[in-house]
């Protein structure tokens, strides 16, 4: 049995599923203080081993020690796996918000001071002009400075063209008071820096942070200081693969409990019309094991080998999904021994598919949501946000409020239509900005669901046209 | 470890190798049809395919030339141009008012007027105005440009519909052109992952004649190929840095941007982030520069298709990692909570 065992930890280390490795690893501590002898768990020897016997392996289950440590196990587990992932992704995004506004907000202050001064350089001209025709002709008068006008206004065309968002936060009273103490230099003053936070506020910071690790990039605001393009480089690097981590987790957990419910209420209602369920759940590539379920139940492999060949088999996590809004591949993201539900699920299904060819009673991880269901979430929520975001916007109209919709969560962005990208948007700005990153995160993570939920329906269904136009030899790929 | 991730493999293995393998034995004949059979339907998906895309991307272009470019010069220019009249007329104004020329007062009257025609200028640029008339800015390769943006996603933004029907034909475009993407992006990543290997194969066995047989494997048409090899990640990297590389030094050298901002606009658009704030052959001065957005196309499509190849070659290297992390991590903390406990 130790034998068995040892073999069994060499080959398995790494890919048992957690919960396998931290039931083992929970049976050492109860027993550390006796002193256990022998065992060589390879990796695992702290502080005594463990006993190599058959009865150690059962725990003492009745122990309140133990259900603590069961529960703090699950609960790192669960933490670790999704509301972990959702604290680093929001973590991640308002470092890289505090990082942005450090880095830009200097630049931003010098691009105020340029257009200022262009501006004054301008007015000067005026008075120039102005002041040398002693006797007022409107034509003439007209004239130049209507071509003063015109450099200025190809000044601004360049001037936002570079990024400059129109906004001038100076106080226009401070202004005007400045002018009357002074000549009317109008230079800005080194109070009037401070009052300006300019485009690179907190919110929409955030909101930049999270265009580039969702790789929607709207680009109205980007940029323009050297480190921040480094900056930006690295943290995309780093960031997207981060967001694709939290789409796939939260995609399949939401999945899993929209068939949960799904399920619970088709058993409620439409008790009479059977769910309808595939048989399991395999790759492209296993669809020979497909017509085969029995095969696959081998009862003569031991348990573990049965669930590690089970694990492609049976694992809630999809395989390559045809992209996807980011183009992941779930299965590869989402290691299949992630955590304690799944794992208790994996081998009920085992035992289930093993049993029978089908599930007997409606397996809530079997069951197949139709597309139209999908299609109508993930459209909802699009033309909800554009209900919402027509309302926050004054100048949107509902073809706005979707074009914006579809367009960020397509994850294109182009960046025309940015929610408190107005110059003279009201205080709602702030929030503006932050009700449109929340929509953006949870946007993603429900089309990543629908996604989850819609692809083997999608996938068989083009396999079946594939065959039928003769492409793809039956029993292929 | 190695055994068990050798049979998951098998397990999962293709089930071509299979039907080829146990064809092969029987029947040579039947194998040469088999091998035929799948050589044309590898070239017809592989060119199907990459045709496909850039049919798609032309009609795309010629769809949205007719429907923006076409449209009235509309409101924009003549926004702008109403806007400057009425600014001279306010100039006009305040100086005609004043019958004693007092500077101060005159340049705060006239700054007042000037902040005003900025702002509202800076809100018509933000509208569109560039100075271009409608048909001077989608004109085929920017037109190109823009549908590549939308069906790849990357969304660059310099360029976007103003109407009401562009928008419209914008989101349809998307929801065909997204699918015919991914199709793409698999399908070049499979062709250009296979290549590699087996281009990566042969150069270890010119290298190492023994061979380098490796006991992980990738699973992907290893039956192609004799002996399991594993591209390693480094490898991947280093290609995708080389292109890098290669886009970073053309476009500094044809736009005249910096290497920096020549980098991070690789970066971003291969990314599929796609800013906008740097475009090559998209700027206002340059019309000349058609070909070199046509360019930038090519470059972007081969771009996707090495990220593509890529993310096949590594994927199942980062699983693996990733697993043993988590696990590792878990371990410690239990490690690390059971040590407090003692």
């Amino acid at each position: 049995m130790a034998d068995i065992r040892s073999h069994h930890h060499q080959q398995h280390q790494r890919s048992m599923s957690v919960r396998e490795r931290d039931h083992q690893v929970m049976h050492h501590h109860p027993r550390d203080h006796q002193q256990l002898r022998g065992g060589n768990r390879r990796g695992l020897d702290r502080g005594g081993g463990y006993h190599p016997s058959g009865a150690s392996l059962a725990p003492d289950t009745d122990s309140w020690w133990y259900k603590v440590k069961e529960f703090t196990r699950k609960l790192i587990a669960f933490l670790f796996g999704h509301v972990g992932i959702c604290g680093l992704v929001v973590g991640y995004i308002i470092m890289g918000a505090f990082a942005f506004m450090a880095i830009e907000s200097e630049d931003q202050k010098r691009q105020y001071a340029d257009v200022e001064r262009v501006r004054e350089a301008t007015i000067q001209n005026l008075w120039n002009i102005t002041h040398e025709l002693n006797v007022l002709y409107p034509n003439e008068w007209n004239e130049s400075v209507s071509i003063e006008v015109q450099l200025f206004q190809q000044k601004i065309v360049q001037f936002v063209m570079e990024g400059y968002d129109g906004k001038n936060y100076v106080n226009q009273s401070l202004v005007a008071s400045r002018s009357q103490i002074t000549d009317g230099s109008g230079e800005p003053t080194p109070g009037d820096a401070a009052t300006t936070t300019g485009a690179w506020s907190f919110s929409a910071s955030f909101l930049y942070c999270l265009t580039v690790i969702t790789t929607i990039g709207y680009g109205n605001i980007a940029p323009r200081t050297v480190m921040g393009k480094m900056v930006t480089i690295v943290y995309a690097m780093v960031g997207m693969p981060l967001f694709l981590l939290y789409v796939s987790n939260m995609g399949d957990f939401l999945a899993t409990c929209f068939r949960w419910g799904y399920v619970n209420l088709c058993k409620c209602t439409c008790f009479s019309r059977p769910v309808h369920h595939h048989a399991q759940r395999g790759s492209r590539r296993r669809i020979s094991q497909r017509s085969a379920p029995a095969n696959t139940a081998r009862p003569d492999l031991t348990s573990v080998q049965q669930q590690q060949q089970y694990d492609p088999v049976v694992s809630i996590h999809h395989r390559r999904i045809p992209g996807g809004p980011s183009d992941f591949d779930d299965v590869e993201l989402h290691p299949v021994g992630g955590g304690g539900p799944y794992d208790v699920v994996s081998v009920h299904h085992h035992q289930q598919a093993a049993a029978a060819a089908g599930p007997a009673q409606p397996d809530y991880q079997t069951a197949t949501v139709p597309i139209t269901i999908s299609l109508t979430v993930m459209v909802s929520y699009m033309v909800g946000g554009a209900v919402l975001f027509q309302q926050w916007e004054t100048d949107w109209d509902y073809l706005d409020g979707s074009y914006f919709c579809f367009i960020s969560l397509s994850t294109t962005g182009f960046g025309d239509l940015v929610p408190g990208d107005k110059i003279n948007s009201s205080s709602g700005i702030e929030l503006s900005l932050i009700f449109c990153s929340m929509y953006l995160i949870i946007g993603m993570a429900l089309i990543a669901m629908c996604f989850n939920l819609m692809q083997e329906e999608v996938i068989a269904k083009v396999r079946k046209l594939g065959q039928s136009l003769g492409c793809i030899k039956p029993g292929e790929e | 470890m190695a055994l068990d991730r050798k049979r998951s493999v098998r397990d999962r293995g293709s089930v071509r190798s299979r039907g080829s393998s146990s064809a092969s034995s029987s029947d040579p004949r039947e194998k040469l049809k088999d091998c035929c059979r799948q050589f044309v339907a590898f070239m017809f998906t592989q060119v199907g395919v990459g045709a496909l895309v850039v049919s798609y991307a032309i009609m795309g272009a010629f769809a949205f030339m007719a429907i923006e470019g076409e449209s009235e010069n509309s409101e924009n220019n003549d926004h702008v141009a109403h806007l400057r009249s009425s600014c001279l007329s306010r100039l006009w104004n305040v100086t005609d008012h004043l019958n004693v020329l007092e500077e101060r007062k005159w340049k705060l009257d006239v700054r007042q007027v000037l902040l005003d025609h900025q702002q509202a200028m800076a809100l018509a640029i933000k509208g569109g105005y560039d100075g271009r008339t409608n048909q001077e800015r989608w004109t085929f390769p920017s037109a190109l440009m823009f549908s590549l943006s939308v069906f790849t996603m990357i969304g660059f933004g310099h360029l976007v519909p103003r109407t009401q029907w562009g928008k419209i034909a914008t989101m349809l475009y998307a929801v065909f052109g997204i699918p015919v993407y991914v199709l793409y992006f698999m399908n070049m990543g499979q062709v250009l992952a296979s290549c590699f290997k087996w281009f990566y194969c042969k150069l270890v066995r010119c290298v190492n004649s023994a061979g380098a047989v490796d006991e992980l494997s990738d699973d992907m048409d290893e039956e192609s190929y004799s002996g399991l090899v594993i591209v390693p990640s480094t490898a991947c990297l280093w290609v995708w840095l080389t292109y890098l590389a290669v886009g970073t030094i053309m476009f500094a050298e044809w736009e005249n941007w910096e290497y920096l901002d020549a980098c991070y606009f690789c970066v971003t658009s291969l990314c599929k982030i796609g800013m906008g704030d740097f475009v090559p052959g998209a700027n206002l001065q340059a019309s000349s520069n058609q070909t070199k957005l046509i360019i930038n196309f090519v470059y972007l499509l081969v771009g996707m298709g090495i990220i593509a190849m890529c993310y096949n070659l590594m994927k199942e290297e980062i699983l693996v990692r990733l697993q043993e992390l988590k696990a590792d991590l878990i371990e410690r903390l239990q490690d690390v909570s059971g040590r407090m406990r003692r």
